[in-house]
């Protein structure tokens, strides 16, 4: 009995041990110590400087992988003794391993993250600054755009530079449009005619949808964007707090979004997945980002689609939330290479590609005007959108999903709208306060 | 090798030895994996329940039992138990299923063999590829299910979609998908019902159904009482059905999705660890008590 | 007596009747969802549904194969399968054999320990062992993925239970002659459980191959995935792609059943092996 005390006693303090030494043991190198990453590229033996491994995350999209893939290439021949193992990650299941991957210190050396989350990383010391050898503050300030770069910014040190910027632009199907004898060449450009056409496009039959009018699910980008256009408070950056459960006009402006669902049921989850639906020309317009430029030219091309600014609301604005993703890098990387990468993969040419493959807008300030890009019509419309625009408040996976599962309340249920912003907002506060403790 | 050229002596020794050693290096390997892929992870469990570990401090802070006091008050986790809870209708309805099939194919006809190996064959597939054609199977628009409803002039119903019918339909899912496991155990144990004491009983002028319920019923019972708690077990466990099949307003979300949604979605790990905890010992005490209720020896 | 005649017949149509509605009910979803994956998406959104291909084609599968790298996915499961029957049946077998065959200090402590680590919910586990695993840096590559698995208590049980019935002369016999343990183990052991094998064999096969939980914890990359985790994750990839999943689901169905009607005796066999009835 004795004996079996005391080696029970020896497995709980050895597995203290285990646990304990997640956060202790300090590495020079992520993956000096990865035996399983035996893939090195010819050039790395070639060159007689110091060899460096880096490995490197994105959420995943077809479009975007094969392009940066070959720009690593490029990047690759350039700095011989650097070597990066890329990881495409499906976007739904990137916070989903990136996160625990940060809490167990396994991180990648550098990796994208929803913008929101680059300060609470910094907060915590998860990534490190760029280096300023490479990347000086004053540089990354004059060269982007001011709303990409706010959030990446902690203690005066920038963290990180933006990707995957995107604003909202209004997709709708032309011939379903013509068939209506609705402008399939302007589209809707007031949220009235967009509610208008909504309606008009959705056909049932036998109470059964057969097309849908407009694809709404009330992505969060969407919403605070008529939120904002009607003049209304979103979140109140001065208290850090979100707000708009208790600002009339957000409310408002909410509950004309939303009414599309709730009173003219121009979408319902069981006729078919939104952008699904789109493809298949069953669904007539949807609201969404520049993106789905690049994605519906390889998913549906056959798709004759019309291309425009989000609508206006009657205060004449046209104003669009622009989200992003930032790339950074973990504490544990190497900060020189890690922050060329990351120099490489945000520079002017890269990001003009990036923007002419996928669609997805620059950050930089210099390729706003850039006649390459303006020259295609609809990135050209993707780039005017960037004119009227405002950073949006929910950048990160956890607010995300809180505000989808609100949301999904006011589309399936009859609880009074009120009631429901409000549970949101306390929510939504209470995780953004886990931050500030 | 070295043994056979050595002398008998050593030999002899050796073997001494090696009977003494043998055991161990055969239980070994078991051992030892066992006891780094189980026991190992549910001691550390423990600590780690008590810290704050989560990707935003990843330096973690022994926080005590706050993690376990959160838990009392969170409403999503006590929602997820109520959906588990839920989840139970499906033992005694798969038992049924399963004792149904297991007497129809205990009958002596041709080719009766080849439906068994039929029945069971959903059993031994992945529940994530089935899952799929199921989930187009519910689609309420152009599903297959609500076609066939249609076509009896029926009107569809939401399936999945709906959070009101969802969980029903991740039942009928598991049903169509475990049911033949039970079938099997039940039809081993129906072919050990002696035929004279059926026999004896016909001839006593008892009815097939009376047979049924006072003779067959009864030898079931080893069986029972095994369905009965694995199926218990296996719907606390419920995660791969629920993770493919998912309904709107996270009513179809187990106590397991949850977890495993706080575990690696956020990465409050500690939080998860702490709830993971709570339901170990629940499932532990559920199973401890059935053994004591059915009397069934734990060895 | 003619009555009684009728009565039987009457009762075995019933019955072939309700043989032949369960058959359909079970086997409709595979018949399905092979004839499904030929079709066009399009042809998914027929009402009423199509059951025959409007038109026959292969694209599904050239897409999966090759926009999808199902080709990997498939590898690797096929990697991790085989690796894990070939652990499995080598450590449960001679586990078995050392708690059944042999007298040894801790033997019942130990045997105990193996035997409530089957009563444990991997829920439990999990986190502390995906912190561990990623402790030991093998989050993401093919050693986390094969290693957690590679024996399971239950088996080790039922190997346990099953060699209990191996004659103890008979190895007494061998130990007199001269033979070492090892050699009793492969020459006398190996050969008597031919059954028993087969039986852990081919169900370890089937719950490798259909392993979810943890490697889609494990596993982050795409070179690294088995069928199970690309299959689920089709549906976040392509939205309502179900000519794709249709497709999919095959690729990861059909072995398995192909491989579980050849050796369907040893799936029952399992179920009286184990002495639950």
């Amino acid at each position: 009995m004795k004996k079996t005390c005391s080696v029970l006693l020896a497995v709980i303090v050895a597995a203290f041990l285990l646990t304990g030494c997640g956060g202790g043991a300090p590495e020079e190198s992520a993956s000096s110590g990865d035996s399983s990453s035996s893939y090195t590229s010819e050039e790395s033996l070639t060159a007689d400087t110091q060899k460096v491994e880096l490995t490197y995350w994105q959420h995943s999209s077809e479009a975007r992988n094969a392009m940066i893939t070959e720009l690593v290439k490029k990047f690759q021949e350039e700095n011989p003794n650097i070597t990066v193992h890329l990881e495409f990650i499906p976007e739904d299941d990137y916070t989903e391993k990136l996160i625990p991957a940060l809490a167990t210190d396994s991180a990648p050396d550098v990796f994208q993250v929803q913008s929101g989350m680059v300060t609470r990383l910094a907060k915590v010391g998860s990534i490190q600054p760029l280096d300023e050898a490479i990347m000086p503050t004053a540089s990354i300030e004059s060269d982007f755009i001011a709303s990409t770069i706010d959030g990446l910014k902690y203690g005066g040190k920038y963290y990180g530079v933006p990707t995957d910027t995107q604003s909202i632009l209004l997709y709708w199907n032309k011939d379903l449009l013509k068939a209506e004898g609705l402008d399939s060449e302007k589209g809707p450009q007031t949220w009235e005619e967009m509610f208008e056409y909504a309606r008009k496009l959705t056909k049932t039959n036998n109470g059964q949808m057969v097309q849908s009018g407009w694809g709404h699910k009330g992505y969060f980008p969407e919403v605070t964007s008529i939120v904002e256009q009607y003049a209304g408070k979103f979140y109140d950056s001065q208290s850090g707090k979100y707000v708009f459960a208790d600002d009339e006009t957000a409310v408002k402006a909410i509950t004309d979004i939303s009414n599309v669902i709730r009173v003219d049921k121009v979408y319902d989850e069981n006729f078919m997945a939104n952008w699904a639906g789109f493809r298949e020309g069953k669904v007539a317009m949807m609201l969404g980002h520049p993106a789905m430029i690049g994605n519906l030219a390889t998913t549906a091309p056959d798709i004759n689609y019309g291309i425009g600014l989000i609508p206006a609301a009657d205060t004449g604005s046209r104003s669009s939330c622009v989200t992003s993703w930032g790339y950074v890098m973990s504490k544990n990387a190497e900060s020189e290479a890690a922050t060329k990468l990351i120099d490489y993969l945000g520079s002017e040419e890269v990001e003009k590609q990036w923007t002419l493959i996928t669609g997805e807008l620059p950050a930089r300030k210099a390729l706003l005007d850039d006649a390459e890009l303006k020259a295609d019509s609809k990135i050209s419309i993707a780039l005017e959108s960037l004119n009227e625009s405002f950073v949006g408040s929910l950048q990160t996976g956890a607010l995300n999903t809180i505000w989808n599962d609100a949301y999904e309340k006011i589309m399936v249920t009859d609880e009074s709208l009120e009631t429901i912003l409000k549970d949101c907002q306390d929510k939504l506060n209470e995780e953004i306060a886990k931050d500030i403790e | 090798m070295n043994i056979v050229n050595s002398s008998k002596v050593q030999k002899k020794t050796k073997k001494v030895n090696m009977i003494k050693i043998a055991p161990y290096l055969f239980i070994g390997p078991a051992v030892i994996y066992i006891f780094a892929a189980t026991i190992i992870p549910i001691i550390m469990a423990l600590p780690i329940s008590f810290t704050n570990w989560s990707a935003l401090t990843p330096d973690k802070k022994f926080v005590g039992i706050d993690n376990y006091q959160k838990l009392i008050y969170d409403k999503d986790f006590w929602n997820s138990c109520l959906i588990t809870v839920k989840f139970f209708v499906f033992v005694p309805l798969v038992m049924l299923v399963s004792l149904g099939t297991a007497v129809i194919l205990n009958v002596k006809l041709r080719g009766i063999k080849f439906f068994r190996v039929i029945f069971y064959s959903p059993v031994i597939t992945s529940t994530i590829a089935v899952a799929l054609l199921f989930e187009w199977f519910y689609q309420p628009s152009f599903g297959l299910f609500n076609n066939i409803l249609n076509f009896f002039g029926l009107a569809g119903i939401g399936w999945v979609n709906n959070a009101s019918t969802a969980v029903m339909s991740v039942i009928i899912f598991k049903i169509w998908k475990d049911f033949g496991i039970g079938m099997l155990i039940y039809l081993a144990g129906l072919q050990d019902v002696p035929g004279e004491i059926k026999e004896a009983a016909s001839i006593d002028g008892a009815t097939a159904w009376q047979k049924f319920i006072y003779i067959t019923m009864p030898m079931l019972r080893p069986a029972h009482i095994y369905l009965l708690i694995t199926n218990i077990i296996g719907v606390f466990m419920i995660f791969q059905e629920t993770y493919m099949l998912k309904g709107p307003l996270n009513s179809t979300r187990s106590v397991i999705n949850y977890i495993y949604d706080k575990g690696f979605s956020s990465a409050e790990m500690g939080y998860a660890c702490a709830m993971s905890f709570v339901l170990f010992l629940i499932v532990m005490t559920v199973t401890l008590v059935q053994y004591k209720a059915t009397k069934m020896d734990l060895l | 007596m003619k009555n009684n005649n009728a009565r039987k017949i009457y009762f075995k149509i019933i019955l072939y009747l309700l043989i032949l509605i369960i058959t359909v009910i079970v086997a409709f979803p595979f018949l399905w969802m092979i004839l499904s994956s030929f079709k066009e998406l399009s042809e998914f959104y027929n009402v009423p549904p199509t059951f025959l291909p409007e038109k026959f084609n292969l694209d599904n599968y050239r897409e999966l194969f090759s926009r999808g790298q199902f080709g990997v996915y498939y590898l690797n499961s096929i990697l991790v399968t085989s690796i894990q029957v070939v652990t499995s049946i080598l450590i449960d077998l001679a586990a078995g054999y050392g708690f059944a065959k042999y007298q040894f200090k801790y033997r019942n402590g130990l045997f105990l320990m193996v035997l409530s680590s089957t009563m444990i919910p991997w829920v439990a586990t999990i986190i502390p062992l995906y912190i561990l695993v990623s402790n030991l840096k093998m989050v993401d590559t093919y050693w986390g993925l094969i290693l957690v698995g590679m024996a399971d208590a239950t088996f080790i049980f039922l190997a346990r239970n099953f060699m209990t019935s191996i004659p103890t002369p008979l190895l007494e016999a061998a130990r007199i002659d001269g033979a070492g343990e090892l050699t009793i183990f492969r020459k006398i052991v190996i050969p008597s459980v031919k059954p028993l094998i087969a039986v852990i064999g081919i169900q370890k096969m089937i719950s490798s191959w259909n392993a979810f939980q943890w490697p889609l914890l494990v596993v982050n990359s795409d070179k690294y995935r088995t069928l199970p985790i690309a299959i689920a994750k089709l549906s976040s990839q392509y939205e309502d792609a179900y000519d794709l999943k249709m497709a999919a689901a095959v690729v990861a169905i059909v072995p398995v059943l192909v491989i579980y009607i050849l050796f369907q005796k040893y799936f029952t066999e399992g179920i009286s092996l184990s002495g639950i009835k």
